[in-house]
């Protein structure tokens, strides 16, 4: 049976839809393996002093639900999700601070996750009352992101396969890496990241019945940071990606010795879009133009990808893994 | 003419590297041919001929002219793989089935040697000697080839 980790990353909602989230969470009709509540706070408090969530930890505990309570790095919620994503669980399912899944929602999202191997992520409905659009018609295409509205804002009447996904869905982990690029607000994470999984093959899903009330607080959230240039940072790192859409992005920021062995592997790669350090083994635009276009290329760190796959094989196999 | 390409990369530490042969003095004294190095400046010179920063086309030259090689874990026996020339890979901490290649002759004295993490800065490996093959196990190797 595949590990699911509940992941909740909060900030600023303490008393207002934090505890909403966690009841909802501990009254799931399908338990998750884990729950993990990454506290991103500026101050944060210990939680145990206070009486609902007292009554919190002991309902996990007496259903017998392992969770956690981690003070995060303040970084932003991509960090956040990241280190739930390499937790060592088959899914992570992601719930925001503010957005109360009603009791089936893990359960719906797991039978679709589940059902085949080439599931990537599933979505529901995110709900925002009084806003209801009508997204019976939306594709969920990247090239029309910004033209439609997110299949998730309106209710999902049957399963669409779609491209991308916008706010509290399960995910196949270990996979694909957040941008760790983007700045404190991350702007279009959960976007980058889902479409990255279709990139790589994986279906993404919007699904029925999963209904998730999203109480929009104008206070707190991980987004509570509001600089402008922030958002203009991610969104240049979301037009770059996307304008390299069609071609598998390569960043050799490794040995000498390195490129060479890649070298035997480049020929198999489809329309390589390439960054190096010694251009005249491998040629293509240097490192720092990826790291102005990407943010973050730890992404196709070679060394940092065999460590997580506990490598064996070879390295030219490695390689061969990472962008075949 | 057999070439040697005895140093992996320099630490930023300064530290030895934990890849680099410590019987290199005692291996060539026993090599009764011609022997040029190749490697960088602020490598030890080991031989009389030593060719130091020699560009990637001018050593892939100097490949091609070789009887064989003997190195360490290091680029070169990449670029040399590259240029079908098999030759002598001396193994230490880190794992010929990760990072050699089986067209050469990979000499390793035991896979309990090998470092438990092999992706990690090789600064934080201490360099030790026993985990290196003899000299005249090497030898034997290359008066084979």
């Amino acid at each position: 049976m595949h590990k699911v980790l509940c992941s909740v990353a909060t900030r600023g909602r303490y008393f207002t839809t934090l505890p909403l989230v966690l009841n909802a969470i501990i009254n799931q009709t399908r338990q998750p393996d884990k729950l993990v509540i990454f506290d991103d706070n500026d101050e944060p408090q210990d939680m145990r002093k206070e009486m609902i969530y007292a009554y919190f930890f002991q309902m996990l505990d007496i259903k017998g639900i392992p969770w956690e309570w981690v003070f995060a790095g303040k970084k932003g919620q991509h960090h956040i999700h990241q280190q739930a994503n390499m937790m060592g669980y088959d899914f992570v399912w992601r719930v925001d601070d503010d957005a109360i899944p009603e009791p089936e929602v893990l359960d719906d999202l797991t039978y679709w996750a589940f059902f085949e191997d080439d599931v990537g992520a599933v979505g529901g409905s995110i709900l925002t009352p009084p806003y209801m659009p009508d997204t019976s018609k939306v594709t969920g295409k990247i090239d029309n992101i910004d033209n439609e509205p997110n299949i998730q804002w309106g209710v999902i009447k049957k399963a669409k396969e779609v491209e991308h996904l916008h706010c509290s869905f399960l995910y196949r982990a270990g996979v694909h890496d957040y941008n760790l690029g983007l700045s404190r607000v991350a702007h279009r994470e959960e976007t980058l990241f889902t479409y990255g999984l279709h990139q790589k093959g994986y279906k993404i899903l919007a699904v029925p019945y999963a209904t998730t009330w999203h109480m929009k607080n104008p206070n707190g959230g991980i987004r509570m940071e509001t600089k402008q240039e922030l958002y203009e940072h991610d969104e240049k790192i979301f037009k770059n990606t996307l304008s390299c859409r069609d071609k598998t992005i390569v960043v050799l920021n490794c040995g000498l010795g390195d490129h060479i062995v890649f070298s035997h592997v480049l020929p198999s790669i489809p329309n390589a879009e390439v960054f190096t350090c010694y251009p005249e083994i491998v040629q293509g635009q240097s490192i720092a133009k990826a790291i102005e276009l990407f943010g973050d290329i730890d992404q196709w760190n070679i060394y940092k990808k065999m460590d997580q796959w506990g490598w064996k094989d070879s390295l030219e196999n490695a390689f061969r893994k990472m962008y075949l | 003419m057999i070439i040697i390409a005895p140093f992996a990369q320099t630490l930023r530490t300064g530290k030895l590297n934990p890849k680099n042969y410590p019987y290199w003095k005692e291996l060539i004294s026993m090599i009764d041919e011609p022997i040029i190095q190749v490697g960088v400046e602020g490598e030890e010179q080991l031989v009389e001929e030593f060719k130091k920063n020699l560009p990637i086309s001018e050593l892939r030259q100097l490949i091609q002219t070789c009887r064989t090689w003997v190195g360490v874990d290091s680029f070169f026996q990449h670029l040399a793989w590259d240029e079908g020339k098999p030759g002598i890979v001396l193994w230490g901490p880190s794992d010929p089935l990760i990072f050699g290649h089986p067209e050469n002759i990979n000499l390793l004295k035991d896979r309990s040697h090998l470092v438990e993490n092999q992706f990690i800065w090789w600064e934080a490996t201490e360099h030790q000697r026993e985990r290196f093959v003899e000299p005249h196990i090497i030898l034997k190797h290359i008066n084979k080839e």
